[in-house]
C-alpha cells in the first residue's frame, strides 16, 4: 500500500477539488462590480440565503470541529456532546445583536465590526483595543486552520507528505482564490465546502454506525473498557460544561468574520432564513464528529501514545482500507476536513485583511486613500499575512484545541463593549474600554499564573464576569446622569 | 433616530427578558448536572440515556430558535411583518 491510502484516485480527486477552488475565485473576480471595499469585503452585500447559509456554515466549522473535536472525545468520552450545546450557543447570542447591527450596517455602509464601535462611542482609543483583540485573536485562530491542514496532510500520508507542505500547499491554493476574488470567492468556495462536510459526515456515520444496536454494542464496549467516558459527567465537568457555553457563546458570535457575514447579507429576511436554519446545524454536524471520536476509542484501542489531533487522520486510514463505499466515503470526508479547515482559514483571512487595511492602515498611514487603493492594499496585505503565519506555523509546539481556546478567551471580552453596547443607553466609552482592558488583563494573568480553569471555569469566562461588572459600574459611576447617550439604536 | 423606543424593541427578541430565561432554562437542561452518578448508566437509542437527554434539550434550543425568529424579529421596513406586540 502507498504511503497516501487513497492512491492515485485519491491524488486526482484532490487535484480536481483544488482547481475547482481556482477556478471559483476567477469567475468571482469576473462577478465583481467594482474595486469598493464592501464588494470585495463584503461581496456587495449581495449574499442570498443559500450562499449565507453557506458560508456561515463552513466559516463556524473549522478545522477544529473535525480535528480537534473527534481527538477530545476521544479525550473525554461522550461528555464532548457539549459541542453541540456551544455551537448552538453563538447562534442564540446572533440574536443578541443582529436584529439591531443588520440594519444600522446597511444604513451606514458599514464594513468591518469596528464600524459599530466607531459610530457608538465615537472613541478611537475602544474601536483600536478591540481591533487589536480582534487581530490577536483571529490571527491565533488562522495560524490553527494553517497547522491543521499540515496535521492532516502529514497524519494521512503516514509521513510521507511531510507537515510543512501541506500547510504550504493549501496556504497557496486559498490565498489565491481569496485575492482574485475576495468575499464572492469565498462565499461560493464555502458553498462547496459546507455541502462536502455534511455528505461526507453523514455518509461516514451512516456506514460505521449504521442502526442503533451497533450504537449500542459501541456504548457498551465503552462502559466496559473505558466507563469514565460514557457514565454521568462529573460536577466539574458539568461546571466546565456551562463555562464552554458561555465562553464559545459570547466570542464565537463577535468573530469578525461572522460579524461580516451578518452585513453581507442580501435584507433582512435572508438573514433570518439562515440564522434559525444554522441553529439545526450542530446537530447534523457535532453528533457525527462525537460518535466519530467514540467509535475510535474502540477502533484505536490497541494503539499507545495516540494524540488528540492524530484520532482523525489515523480513523480515515482506517476506513480507506475498508469497503469500496466506505472508501469513497472517507475519501469526500478527508476532503471535507480539508475544505473546512480552508473555508475558516480563508473567512478569517479575508477579515484580518479588511480590518488591517481599513480600521488600521486606512486611519493611519494610508489616511484619506481611496476605497480601491485600500482594496488593493489589503489584497496584499494578506499574502504579508499568510507569510508570517506560515512561518509560525511550521514550528507547532501546542496543540489545536489548546490555540482556539487561548483565543476565545480574549475575544470574548469584546462582547460586553459590543453587544451591551446596543442593547444599554448608559454604557459609556471610557466604562467599555476601561472593563475590556480589565477583562483581558484578568484572563491572562489567570491564564498565565497556571490557573487556566478555576473550579471548571474558563479565565475567560472570570474575565468576562469582571469586564460585565466594570461595565455597569464605571458607566454608572462616570455618567451618572446618563448624559452620554450616544447613536444607540 | 430616536435614541430608544417601545416598537424598536418589539422587533427585536434580544430585548425580550423572558425569552433569554427560556435559552437559559433550555442550556441548563442540556448539561447533566441534575442526573445522578450511576456505573451503568441506561442506554437509550444506543446511547447513554444523558447524552440523549442532552441532545432533545438542543434540539429544544433550535426549535425554540425557530419560533423566536419568525415570531418577534420582524422587518422595521415591512409593515406587514410587525411582531405580536404582546
Amino acid at each position: 500500500m502507498s504511503a497516501f491510502p487513497f492512491g492515485v484516485p485519491g491524488i486526482l480527486v484532490f487535484a480536481v477539488f483544488l482547481t475547482t477552488l481556482v477556478v471559483l475565485g476567477y469567475r468571482a473576480r469576473r462577478a465583481r462590480k467594482d474595486e469598493s471595499l464592501s464588494d470585495f469585503y463584503l461581496a456587495g452585500r449581495t449574499l442570498g440565503p443559500v450562499v449565507l447559509l453557506a458560508t456561515l456554515y463552513a466559516t463556524q466549522y473549522s478545522g477544529n470541529s473535525l480535528i480537534g473535536y473527534p481527538g477530545e472525545t476521544y479525550r473525554i468520552g461522550f461528555a464532548w456532546i457539549m459541542s453541540v450545546g456551544f455551537m448552538m450557543a453563538i447562534i442564540v447570542m446572533y440574536l443578541a445583536l443582529a436584529p439591531r447591527l443588520f440594519p444600522l450596517a446597511t444604513r451606514f455602509n458599514w464594513v468591518t465590526p469596528g464600524d459599530w464601535l466607531d459610530h457608538r462611542f465615537g472613541m478611537p482609543a475602544l474601536t483600536w483595543t478591540a481591533n487589536v483583540l480582534w487581530v490577536v485573536a483571529i490571527s491565533n485562530y488562522l495560524l490553527a486552520q494553517l497547522m491543521a491542514m499540515g496535521h492532516v496532510t502529514e497524519g494521512i500520508t503516514g509521513g510521507a507528505v511531510p507537515y510543512w507542505a501541506g500547510v504550504a500547499l493549501f496556504t497557496l491554493v486559498i490565498i489565491i482564490y481569496e485575492s482574485l476574488g475576495g468575499m464572492r470567492a469565498v462565499v461560493w468556495t464555502d458553498a462547496l465546502q459546507g455541502s462536502l462536510l455534511i455528505v461526507g459526515l453523514l455518509g461516514v456515520l451512516a456506514v460505521i454506525l449504521p442502526t442503533p444496536a451497533r450504537l449500542r454494542d459501541l456504548t457498551e464496549w465503552v462502559l466496559a473498557h473505558q466507563p469514565s467516558k460514557a457514565t454521568v459527567p462529573t460536577w466539574e465537568v458539568c461546571v466546565n460544561w456551562a463555562s464552554t457555553i458561555v465562553l464559545i457563546g459570547m466570542s464565537g458570535s463577535v468573530y469578525p468574520q461572522a460579524i461580516q457575514r451578518i452585513f453581507a447579507a442580501r435584507n433582512l429576511q435572508t438573514l433570518k432564513r439562515s440564522i434559525y436554519r444554522m441553529a439545526f446545524l450542530p446537530l447534523v454536524t457535532m453528533v457525527p464528529v462525537v460518535l466519530i471520536g467514540i467509535y475510535a476509542l474502540q477502533h484505536l484501542s490497541g494503539l499507545d501514545g495516540i494524540t488528540a489531533d492524530q484520532v482523525m487522520p489515523l480513523m480515515l486510514r482506517e476506513w480507506a482500507r475498508g469497503s469500496t463505499v466506505l472508501f469513497g466515503l472517507s475519501l469526500v470526508v478527508l476532503i471535507a476536513v480539508i475544505a473546512a479547515i480552508m473555508s475558516s482559514a480563508d473567512s478569517v483571512l479575508l477579515s484580518l485583511s479588511s480590518i488591517l487595511a481599513k480600521d488600521v492602515l486606512g486611519k493611519t498611514v494610508l489616511k484619506g486613500a481611496t476605497e480601491s487603493q485600500l482594496t488593493r492594499i489589503g489584497k496584499r496585505l494578506s499574502w504579508v499575512i499568510v507569510a508570517v503565519l506560515v512561518a509560525i506555523a511550521v514550528v507547532p509546539r501546542i496543540t489545536l484545541w489548546g490555540l482556539i481556546e487561548f483565543k476565545m478567551e480574549v475575544l470574548a471580552q469584546i462582547w460586553p463593549a459590543f453587544v451591551l453596547g446596543l442593547h444599554w443607553r448608559r454604557l459609556t466609552g471610557p466604562a467599555a474600554l476601561a472593563a475590556m482592558v480589565m477583562g483581558v488583563v484578568v484572563s491572562i494573568a489567570l491564564n498565565v499564573s497556571g490557573h487556566a480553569r478555576v473550579l471548571g471555569v474558563h479565565a475567560g469566562v472570570i474575565g468576562l464576569a469582571v469586564n460585565l461588572a466594570a461595565c455597569a459600574v464605571l458607566s454608572l459611576a462616570m455618567d451618572p446622569e446618563g448624559a452620554e447617550r450616544r447613536n444607540i439604536p | 433616530m430616536p435614541p430608544h423606543s417601545d416598537t424598536s424593541d418589539r422587533r427585536d427578541p434580544g430585548r425580550r427578558l423572558w425569552i433569554w430565561i427560556v435559552y437559559g432554562c433550555l442550556f441548563a437542561a442540556s448539561i447533566p448536572w441534575y442526573l445522578p452518578s450511576n456505573d451503568h448508566p441506561p442506554i437509550w437509542l444506543g446511547l447513554p440515556y444523558w447524552v440523549v437527554l442532552s441532545l432533545a434539550a438542543t434540539v429544544g434550543i433550535a426549535v425554540f430558535t425557530v419560533f423566536v425568529v419568525f415570531r418577534y424579529w420582524s422587518d422595521p421596513a415591512d409593515p406587514e411583518s410587525e411582531p405580536d406586540p404582546r
